[in-house]
């Protein structure tokens, strides 16, 4: 299982900086009886191998929909897609069917959101593992059983001989998610695609999970895009992060930069909705009020604005663009962010005029 | 290839589409088939006033003679008006397909809001019951019955109208299970009211919708049933008309005039596909289970 | 193992039930049960000898029991019109309800497995519609309308096959198949349609399924997931169907083998029927009624088979 560079030492990969993905001004729609919604709209990032983003949003921000887009795992009908996907010297937009199913399992794999329903039910675990090793990799029935021992072992499942014969029901979550991930490694992938991969998962399970995707990662340095809605999933874990909203992305950075120096509001928001360890307990959790935006016909503006402390008149109608900010890597859309002297007076004139979603909105956890 | 492989089962994808209601409507062919059900019916409840010969009377016509003005479907072998027969054969399938469903409607439906209702060993006797009921293949319980019972149109009814008992108990119990529980049937409990109040107006008019739009798909599978008994003679006896019988007759002229089979095999068809067009179309219309609450 | 013990148990108990409630059918006959087994032309020493060897002076229960024992040794009485022993008429009839049987259901799954999965591949597109409008229409087509109308065409038109008649297997397969297939086909046609609509809208819901979404990003081609991912979860459903469709499917055979003159249990019911010999009717109603059970009984095993999860949780730790 040697695709690509093994770094056997922990230390952080040396490989060159190399260009594993580009998608550019990717836009994906819906046909829906009200018209069309647009789930993606006109969004651009790069990421390197080896490297992970997080990708960050409330429901219906369309992070899912993005993944989905990235792999052109949409459903055929009724759904269109746009712009352009490079990955791994591969253009995926206008990719036959066929042409994809020879990437997907092999250099591109995901992981799902629920390891209760991604398992099929009527088959045993050593199938699900086998039959991409030997269909992608023509591996024999017995090199393919071998070799799903190593893979079961290498996510930490005890006794993986005996587990290959047993069905999903007969496994916990947290065991079936690790089942999952070893299906999506099974063929050595250079991309991960992480669905909210804890979500389902009782909290003491999520650390475990994402410190085996961590070390997996590392060790067959492979690049992971980490889709969550929970800021403190992707803290510690990713190298950077995008945070989404209505379909775009308004601010992206590199981890640290983003905790450090966040310029949108939404950001803000996000983070004062998470408990935080080094809080006294029972500091009330901050809500963020109102709806995410109808994507069938979007606000006009800064589709936050609705819902943002900081908003002015401007925010209503003009459009804030995606724009460079000083540190290296960092962008962000918003006309008064967050940190700056604009972003101050902003939130200040609304206090005093009074008509400012109130943020301290809360809720005692 | 495979465009149902890949759904998108975000349900967060499509935020808003999930509240907005389609209008009820009843498409066209709900409608054709309710037009043909009220002219079968309509035939079978006035036939002995309409203008038409004796179904039993031979040589009112030429023999095996074609449609003609006066005949509009023709004649059989023994020269009796064919429309006459299958108009006075109507009343035979729908009597027996109405009737037999009623019985099937009130004892069925009473055993299942019983046994829904209040649960327990009541249901565990009822149920077990209508287990028995189902444990003999349909056909061949009616068949040993009119065998054992004797052949007549009261003993058909009585057997279709038996067998129709279990599956219109097990429906009425699976939906008054689901309603029995609902707040405003606990609410009514709350208040004191009777048992027999709550089942009759609270969780009666609740289970009726979807219980009727079964009962008339029951209806064409019982007039199918009887056509089975007539087609093997075991229903009424000729020369009473039947749909059944009429087939079966018609079938051994095959070769010389096809038309005697077809034409009541095709009007017993199109009356089936009528009921179950129009009980699909009930239902749909119906659909308390997912549109209201 | 417990399992099985427990739906073996439940067997027993339902077998008990059914061969009782045939038994209490002869009490249905309105009369004396001796006279009206015996016919017109009883005499009073016929009589006396009926109602001696069915035990028809004692009390139901016992006479229940006696007649229960008899019948575990295959012992159904005999034909007071031919003098045949019922089991032995039954043994050379069974035979060709069985195969019309098998092979209407072969050649049923035969077509709705890949209708279904082919129809369920691209709801609404045109074989999908084709299929669905067909099947609807086959629901509203009894069998002996059918029958009769493939024996028209293919019968009487075309001569391709013989309107009636049987030849044993074993006397001559070739001409025993030909004979059977306008048979079958008239009996699958039904079963046909409801495994079709069935099996389709179980695939359409199980594409659905996030594990179908997961073969797919594994790269798996488009007939694997359909024959591997999706049937199995697919199947459990039909087998259901296929079990509650057994009833109607014994009563279509009954009527098929009268139109084609096969003979039969069917033929052999209906013509004791009509000479009232209701020894005979009894005895296929008791083969009939506990066949009927014994095959829902299999179908609940093939459950275990079909859904590890029925299986209960044994290995788990």
């Amino acid at each position: 299982m040697s695709r690509g560079h093994t770094t056997a030492g922990h230390e952080y990969p040396e490989i060159p900086a190399e260009t594993l993905l580009t998608v550019e001004d990717l836009r994906t729609t819906f046909d829906t009886p009200r018209g069309k919604l647009t789930a993606v709209d006109g969004v651009s990032f790069e990421l390197e191998a080896g490297r992970t983003l997080g990708v960050v949003g409330e429901s219906g921000s369309g992070k899912t929909v993005l993944s989905r887009s990235v792999m052109r795992l949409l459903p055929k009908r009724g759904a269109t897609s746009t712009g352009r996907v490079r990955f791994n010297g591969h253009e995926m937009v206008g990719l036959t069917q066929k042409q994809l199913r020879g990437i997907w399992g092999t250099e591109l794999a995901m992981v799902f959101q629920d390891p209760m329903t991604s398992l099929n039910p009527t088959m045993r675990i050593g199938n699900q593992i086998t039959e991409s090793l030997r269909y992608h990799l023509g591996m024999s029935s017995s090199e393919a059983t071998e070799h799903a021992v190593v893979l079961l072992s290498s996510v930490g499942i005890p006794t993986p001989e005996r587990r290959l014969h047993d069905y999903p029901h007969q496994l916990s979550g947290g065991l079936r998610q690790r089942v999952t991930i070893a299906i999506a490694l099974a063929c050595g992938p250079r991309l991960l695609f992480a669905d909210e991969p804890t979500t389902a998962l009782d909290v003491t399970v999520q650390a475990q999970i994402l410190d085996l995707l961590a070390a997996q990662q590392r060790e067959r340095s492979m690049a992971m895009i980490l889709v969550t809605h929970d800021l403190g999933v992707v803290a510690g874990r990713t190298d950077d992060i995008a945070v989404m909203y209505g379909g775009k992305i308004v601010e992206q950075a590199p981890t640290k930069t983003l905790f450090a120096e966040m310029r949108m509001p939404y950001t803000e928001a996000l983070l004062g909705s998470i408990p935080r360890a080094d809080q006294p307990s029972h500091t009330p959790l901050q809500a963020i009020p109102g709806r995410p935006p109808d994507l069938v016909s979007p606000p006009p503006g800064c589709r936050f604005a609705p819902r943002c402390p900081y908003a002015q008149p401007r925010c209503r109608h003009e459009e804030p663009p995606l724009r460079e900010a000083p540190t290296k890597g960092h962008r962000f859309a918003c006309w008064f962010p967050v940190g700056t002297p604009e972003g101050r007076q902003a939130l200040e004139e609304n206090r005093v005029r009074g008509v400012a979603l109130d943020p301290a909105r809360s809720v005692t956890t | 290839m495979a465009e149902a492989l890949v759904a998108i089962e975000d349900p967060a994808v499509l935020p808003d589409t999930v509240g907005v209601r389609q209008p009820r409507r009843f498409t066209v062919l709900f409608w054709i088939a309710v037009v043909w059900l009220v002219l079968i019916i309509a035939l079978a409840v006035f036939a002995s006033v309409l203008p038409l010969d004796s179904p039993t009377q031979v040589f009112a016509c030429i023999p095996n003679s074609a449609p003609s003005w006066h005949h509009l479907l023709g004649c059989d072998e023994l020269g009796r008006d064919m429309l006459s027969r299958i108009v006075f054969g109507a009343r035979v399938s729908l009597e027996v397909g109405f009737t037999a469903v009623f019985i099937g409607l009130v004892f069925g439906g009473t055993a299942g809001l019983v046994a829904g209702y209040f649960g327990g060993k009541t249901d565990l006797i009822i149920s077990s019951a209508m287990n028995v009921l189902l444990a003999f293949p349909a056909l061949v319980l009616a068949l040993a019955v009119i065998a054992f019972l004797g052949q007549s149109l009261r003993n058909v009814i009585l057997i279709l109208g038996l067998l129709s008992i279990a599956p219109l108990a097990r429906l009425v119990r699976a939906s008054t299970v689901v309603y029995a529980q609902r707040e405003f049937v606990t609410a009514a409990r709350m208040m004191g009211f009777r048992s027999r109040r709550i089942l009759f107006r609270e969780v009666l008019p609740n289970v009726m919708p979807s219980t009727l739009s079964f009962a008339i798909v029951a209806v064409a599978v019982a007039i199918v049933a009887e056509g089975a008994l007539s087609f093997l003679g075991l229903s009424v006896r000729p020369p009473a008309p039947t749909w059944g019988n009429m087939i079966a007759e018609g079938s051994t002229y095959l070769s010389e005039n096809a038309w005697l089979a077809l034409c009541p095999a095709a009007v017993l068809c199109l009356t089936v596909l009528a009921l179950n067009f129009a009980g699909d179309g009930l239902r749909s219309f119906f659909d308390v289970k997912d549109s209201a609450l | 193992m417990a399992l099985l013990a427990r739906r073996l148990v439940q067997l027993v108990g339902v077998l008990l039930v059914v061969t009782f409630f045939s038994y209490l059918l002869l009490n249905l006959l309105p009369g004396n049960v001796a006279v009206a087994v015996l016919g017109p032309n009883a005499t009073a020493a016929g009589i006396a000898h009926v109602t001696a060897e069915l035990h028809l002076n004692q009390p139901l229960p016992q006479r229940y029991i006696e007649w229960l024992w008899q019948v575990l040794q295959g012992n159904f009485g005999e034909s007071y019109h031919t003098h045949e022993a019922v089991s032995t008429s039954l043994a050379q009839r069974l035979p060709v309800t069985i195969e019309l049987l098998v092979i209407s259901q072969i050649l049923a799954f035969a077509f709705a497995i890949p209708l279904g999965i082919l129809a369920a591949l691209r709801p609404g597109g045109w074989l999908d519609n084709i299929s669905s409008i067909t099947a609807f229409g086959f629901l509203a087509l009894p069998p002996y309308v059918l029958g009769v109308i493939l024996v028209l065409i293919f019968a009487v038109s075309l001569h391709w096959f013989p309107a009636t008649g049987y030849t044993p297997f074993l006397t001559d397969p070739g001409a025993n198949i030909h004979d059977m297939i306008l048979p079958s086909i008239t009996l699958a046609v039904g079963s046909l349609a409801v495994y079709l609509r069935v099996l389709r809208a179980e695939m359409i819901a199980t594409l659905q399924e996030d594990y179908i979404t997961m073969a797919v990003a594994k790269g798996m081609p488009t007939w694997r997931i359909l024959t591997r991912h999706a049937l199995r979860p697919s199947t459990i459903a039909l087998v259901t169907v296929a079990g509650l469709n057994v009833g109607a499917l014994i009563g279509g055979a009954f009527l098929v083998e009268y139109i084609f003159a096969l003979p039969g249990v069917g033929v052999l019911a209906i013509e004791s029927i009509f000479s009232k010999d209701y020894l005979v009717v009894q005895g296929i109603v008791v083969v009939v009624a506990v066949a009927y059970v014994v095959v829902n009984f299999c179908v609940d095993l093939l459950y275990l088979f079909l859904d590890p999860r029925a299986r209960g949780v044994q290995t788990l730790g």
